[in-house]
């Protein structure tokens, strides 16, 4: 291999037998045949394809409405473009998109998308840094307002029919604003005559900026103000992205410029709460084929709302967590759908069976089977270990399925209850839930207590709204039939939950909340009969008028005889109970489950560092505390603090410029230096390695940025940290 | 930029808090660390109750306890004295095993640097006569060992004393030195026990933990004045460290075998490495130590059927456009670059396309001081968005994570990777002048040096009398440099030139060269001054005189 080190040059190409002149057709994709070949990533490729149509799903779903909403409104120029009615003024919607920018590329594109399938095929999208000056700006817009419209197919023979051919080989710098309006002229108004009966092929040209902020507000001026002097003859909309507010827009146009557009202002949503619902739609659901543990969760979540705010980011790194949890492992390839494991488990080749017998959730599991004999099969028969694998298999995608409802019927409850102790959304929900076993801690136990406070019309409501949730979870698995029979009343004091998860277990849920919500909504919340009459016993005492003693007694008497409950509070404790129960059942956390490492990802320490990079924390360490680097024996440190003359030339030199304030004496530091690499050498001002070797450490730390020159006393270096 | 400190994020919770007064230097340290450690535990706890009613939310997950604190990599001190570095040095060489052996000689010395913080803390403890005994005590210690040796109990500079005896000797100017230094010693030991007496009196504010106070920042900044000593590196013998020198590196061994067990460690994540940038991800490689020997592994092993194109980030006249001409017009081989970036990047990315072929960037420090601009980042975080382009960088300044903003970060898609080497760098590193060696100025004195036995005689004479002149007038405060008139008077005198023509026919030489600068006055008459420090000058005429 060459060096790449020059004195006269910086880039090096290694072509590596690359020659654009051959054709690579026939390598589809060099990385391909790395890792095809292997189970773990056909899985991985396969569920990531999955998510990403998911997300492409739920995006459109999301940005429908605001984008309906601004094609709507561009196309009500479409019709009746009237250059009389307005005088030099461009009609422009404003998109207030929130900080988070990268987010809104996606956005953008499908606005793209949708104009140009609905209303004009003529759509230009600037960025900032394509439009350094004007002339860029204008090239950039004007270019793509002409070519744009021949990249699409339908499109095409018009244009050829109206001989735009030479315009098709119009050069990028000669793209302005009058070849613009030569071009419309040619395509739209002189075009044949049938067309022009028809006024509305007269179409919009739209530009769109999707980043205000980032533009030069004296080009942006400029570009507005030329626009509005071709707006007699182009009929021209602006769509404007801003990531602050409205008041960006008003202080980057004077009211000159101002006055000649025509706003129109749209909201889209913040950026948490998109993320909340991308995360509760495609992360947390019993369909997704790959789960987080709360951990992972929570650390996803903890760097999106406290670093970037990007969802893309977020899925970026949901990408990386399961890149992680496929990588290199077969076994993973169980994390799969629920129709494919019987396959997958047959084709686990030995080592695979092997490797699934070492998880840490496999001996609780063993240690559970009463049967000597199964326990010697679960190690030395394959076949049986096989088949017991794939029950259990099918035992964790039912639990995942319950666990999954369960949350988001515990939200629904708990949701209003004041101070918010299990959180207000489904991921803070799950996270609490996934950790530990949620019905054990504290704050639900708070929760249920409150929830013995709520009044009948509100916990009918709740469970109105759990039902709601059950019903739309259970139509998911299977078109339900609906429940006709109508539930006895005597049953109710039997009920209990069998033992399966899944479906079967909600079907019973769903049936006893169906008794419960009707018991509560018939139910006397009047105090029953039996206190009236000791109460009117007591009507005659009041009567006297001034015995205050008795009245004192009586109020004593009240506190303590028990108080009776109304009909709709024994109900509400019975039912509090019955929460209380079946969410213990339903949301046992998942490191609990038997295989649960195959599905749920927990490798949170190792993902967080690639992750979330810590430059300056390494480097920190790296220079007071080698060994942990090292791992050698000689440079055991006491304190962090301290120095010993084993460590690097590095570290030493690192150690002692933190001693020091703002300026360095290089001598006194060099001195410093000396005598600690060699504490008892008289001699060491002539010992010119010593002096090499602090040379070589400060130019290491120059270089790192801990230090620079400084000019204001002579041999002396600044300090950049403190 | 991502801290990884856990206080640096709290910054609602700093508003809330009463301030403590910014704490003295002194006070922070003399806990020791575990003492402290166990200040915060109490106080946060605290804290936690006080705040949960606030319903603040921080993150949970984000920080782990192996984390660095924020307080040990951002140590600030409001007041640095000038025994910072003499303590320092001091704990380290009675802390190193090694050295008590050696110094048996003083062992009443090494015995008091031992038990002096011991003292103190006693010292807060007794009543106040047995202070006042011990303090003095302890000064008179300090006085008798100061004068033995160089690392005694008081804070001398770092005078070794052999050096100070030939200095005496050979030039008066570093008597005064000395003489200097023996009164800063006795400012500095009447500072430090005046510095001990506040501290004893002044009941300590309960420890909180690490916060950054403003004020602290102004303390450190407000005061112009630079307290550090006023030695310099001409004091050193060997001014000019042979450049042969500069190769052999020191480690030691066991460091060596360290050193080589960590980068085969690192290699095991070639493969990954492979995963991850096929999935769409980057690289982006952080720590100390050089990284270029693994990426060169990395690209050998593992690129040889990929086209790669490696970038010396650190190289001085290194430009983004460059970089480009060597993707589009060598590799793709078309024949001119377009002027707009986004013409560009959608050129490369249609062209990779079109020829389905993976192409992988090297970047050897993406920090580095031609890339620091934001043109330069945005050109990059755009070619590495392409989907054929596979970026893999490293970064060695503190500061670069800084370089990005939200939106390049978003298109770098970086996946953060600690490769801690350890190995020096030394490719780096050889573009930039050291300065060590810039300061030493022996590059400086070998140039004039060849420039001046190059002139002629007369030349060589003109340069003497500015040099000569400047010499004289060092002391004036506001040197202005020789006037032109008054150098051709000296030169006409010793016959060196006969003509104003003349003169400044000799001098376009010196100022092509640079040994000379024209200063012009107000009143339009031209100054001549040579540029280079007047050590370095008088070093140069004692060479040349003798």
């Amino acid at each position: 291999m060459e060096s790449t080190i020059s004195v006269s040059k910086g880039v090096f190409i290694f072509k590596n037998k690359f020659n654009k002149s051959k054709q690579f057709k026939k390598k589809i994709n060099l990385f391909d045949r790395l890792f095809t070949k292997e189970p773990w990533y056909i899985t991985y490729k396969s569920n990531w394809e999955y998510i990403e149509t998911e997300i492409q799903k739920l995006h459109h779903r999301t940005y429908n409405v605001l984008l309906n909403d601004i094609v709507n409104y561009v196309q009500s120029f479409f019709g009746n473009y009237n250059s009389e009615m307005m005088e030099g003024i461009i009609p422009s919607a404003t998109l207030l998109t929130g900080v988070n920018q990268p987010d809104h590329v996606s956005q953008f594109i499908t606005l793209v998308k949708k104009i140009k399938e609905d209303v004009t095929p003529h759509v230009a999208i600037v960025n900032s840094q394509d439009s350094s000056t004007l002339k860029h700006l204008v090239e950039n817009a004007v270019s793509q307002l002409i070519h744009g419209s021949e990249t699409l197919e339908y499109d095409e023979d018009e244009a050829r029919e109206v001989g735009s051919s030479q315009f098709k080989k119009i050069k990028k710098n000669q793209c302005t604003m009058k070849v613009l309006q030569k071009w419309y002229n040619i395509t739209y108004t002189n075009a044949s005559p049938k067309k022009k009966k028809q006024k509305y092929t007269n179409k919009l040209l739209v530009i769109i900026i999707p980043d205000f902020e980032s533009f030069n507000c004296s080009i942006l001026q400029d570009f507005v103000m030329i626009v509005s002097s071709y707006t007699s003859s182009l009929p021209i909309v602006f769509i404007f992205g801003v990531a602050t507010s409205i008041s960006a827009l008003h202080k980057s146009f004077p009211y000159h410029v101002s006055s000649k557009l025509l706003i129109k202002v749209f909201h889209s949503h913040s950026s948490p709460v998109y993320m909340n619902q991308v995360v509760e739609d495609i992360f947390l659901t019993h369909t997704s084929p790959f789960h987080l543990s709360g951990k992972a969760l929570e650390l996803l979540t903890d760097v999106f709302l406290f670093y970037d705010f990007s969802v893309t980011g977020l899925i970026q790194s949901v990408k990386y967590c399961m890149m992680d949890h496929y990588y290199g492992d077969n076994v993973k390839s169980l994390c799969c759908e629920r129709n494919r494991i019987e396959e997958v488990v047959t084709n686990l080749s030995l080592d695979d069976l092997e490797s699934i017998r070492q998880l840490m959730s496999f001996r609780p599991f063993v240690e559970a089977q009463l049967d000597c004999q199964t326990k010697i099969g679960l190690f030395e028969d394959d076949d049986f270990f096989r088949e017991v694998l794939i029950k259990e298999m099918h035992k964790l995608h039912d639990y995942m399925y319950t666990f999954y409802i369960c949350v988001r019927l515990l939200l629904c409850y708990i949701k209003d209850i004041p101070k918010n102790l299990l959180g207000k959304s489904v991921r803070e929900v799950y996270t609490k839930c996934a950790v530990e076993s949620v019905t054990n801690t504290a704050a639900f136990k708070e929760c249920m207590m409150m929830i013995k406070f709520q009044s009948q019309l509100k916990l009918a409501d709740s469970i109105k709204n759990s039902l709601k949730i059950i019903n739309s979870a259970l139509q998911i698995v299977s078109p339900i039939k609906p429940l006709r029979s109508t539930p006895t009343k005597n049953n109710l004091n039997n009920i209990a939950l069998n033992d399966n998860l899944g479906e079967s277990f909600l079907r019973t849920v769903r049936v006893h909340l169906l008794l419960f919500s009707r018991q509560i909504e018939g139910a006397n919340n009047e105090v029953t009969a039996s206190i009236q009459e000791s109460e009117e016993l007591d009507n005659d005492i009041e009567n006297v008028p001034g015995n205050r003693y008795k009245l004192k007694e009586k109020l004593l008497k009240a506190t303590r005889t028990d108080r009776v409950q109304s009909e709709f509070e024994m109900i509400r404790d019975r039912f509090v109970s019955y929460l209380e129960a079946m969410f213990n059942k339903g949301l046992q956390p998942p490191h609990s489950q038997t295989f649960h490492e195959i599905f749920f990802f927990s490798d949170v320490g190792n993902v967080r560092k690639q992750i979330v990079g810590s430059p300056r924390g390494a480097q920190h360490t790296a220079l007071s505390n080698p060994v942990h680097y090292l791992q050698c024996s000689c440079c055991i440190l006491p304190s962090l603090e301290s120095i010993s003359d084993t460590l690097p030339d590095v570290s030493v030199a690192y150690k002692l410029h933190r001693e020091c304030g703002k300026h360095i004496n290089l001598y006194d530091w060099l001195q410093a230096f000396a005598s600690v690499l060699k504490p008892d050498d008289d001699q060491r001002d002539h010992d010119s390695t010593i002096q090499v070797r602090f040379t070589r450490a400060v130019a290491e730390l120059q270089f790192l940025g801990f230090i620079k020159s400084s000019k204001r006393k002579t041999d002396h270096v600044m300090r950049l940290t403190w | 930029m991502r801290i990884e400190s856990k206080h640096d994020v709290t910054p609602i919770r700093r508003g809330v808090r009463n301030r403590t007064k910014p704490k003295k230097y002194g006070e922070f340290t003399e806990l020791s660390p575990t003492k402290r450690r166990a200040h915060d535990e109490q106080i946060s706890d605290e804290e936690c109750l006080n705040y949960d009613t606030n319903l603040l939310k921080l993150p949970t997950e984000l920080f782990s306890s192996d984390d660095v604190e924020g307080s040990d990599m951002f140590k600030f001190k409001s007041r640095h004295t000038k025994h910072d570095l003499q303590n320092k040095v001091k704990t380290a060489i009675n802390n190193s095993p090694k050295v008590t052996g050696t110094h048996t000689i003083t062992p009443k010395k090494v015995q008091m640097g031992l038990h002096q913080s011991p003292l103190i803390k006693v010292c807060e403890a007794t009543p106040r006569h047995v202070k006042d005994i011990m303090k003095k005590r302890i000064i008179c210690e300090v006085e008798s060992d100061s004068n033995e040796s160089d690392y005694s109990g008081s804070s001398s500079d770092f005078v070794p004393d052999g050096s100070a005896d030939e200095d005496a000797v050979s030039s008066s100017s570093s008597v005064s030195d000395s003489e200097e230094e023996e009164q800063e010693l006795h400012s500095n030991r009447q500072k430090k026990v005046q510095v001990n007496k506040n501290k004893e009196t002044r009941s300590r504010p309960k420890d909180s933990e690490y916060i950054v106070t403003s004020d602290n920042y102004f303390l450190m900044h407000s005061s112009k004045k630079i307290t550090t000593s006023d030695h310099t590196l001409a004091r050193l013998k060997n001014l000019n460290i042979g450049e042969s020198l500069e190769d052999n590196i020191q480690i030691s061994d066991e460091h060596k075998v360290k050193v080589l067990e960590l980068t085969q460690s690192y290699e095991q994540l070639f493969d990954k490495w492979l995963y991850v940038l096929s999935e769409g991800f980057n690289i982006i490689l952080y720590g100390v130590g050089s990284k270029r020997t693994l990426l060169q592994k990395f690209q050998m092993k593992k690129l040889q059927d990929f086209p790669c194109i490696v970038i010396n980030g650190f190289f001085p006249s290194l430009t983004i456009k460059s970089i480009l001409e060597s993707i589009i017009v060598d590799l793709l081989e078309n024949s001119h670059v377009p002027s707009n970036l986004g013409d560009v990047i959608s050129m490369i990315d249609k062209q990779l396309k079109d020829c389905g072929i993976e192409l992988f960037l090297i970047i050897h420090n993406i920090d580095g001081t031609m890339l620091r601009n934001s043109k330069a980042q945005a050109t990059l975080s755009s070619l590495s968005e392409i989907e054929n382009v596979h970026t893999i960088a490293t970064i060695d300044h503190i500061n670069a994570p800084l370089l990005w903003d939200h939106s390049k970060l978003s298109k770098f898609k970086f996946t953060w990777w600690d490769v801690t080497t350890f190995m020096p760098y030394i490719e780096e590193t050889s573009y930039e002048n050291s300065i060590m060696t810039q300061r030493s100025g022996a590059l400086q004195l070998s140039s004039l040096r060849s420039v001046y036995q190059s002139l002629t005689s007369n030349a060589k004479g003109i340069f003497s009398i500015i040099i000569n002149y400047q010499l004289e007038n060092q002391r004036v405060a506001h040197y202005q440099g020789l006037p032109f008139k008054d150098l051709y008077s000296k030169c006409r005198e010793q016959f060196l030139v006969s003509s104003d023509l003349a003169l400044r026919a000799q001098l376009t030489e010196f100022l092509d060269h640079k040994l000379v600068k024209i200063k012009r006055t107000y009143d339009g008459s031209e100054n001549l001054v040579i540029p280079i420090e007047n050590t370095l000058l008088q070093q140069f005429l004692e060479e040349h005189d003798r």
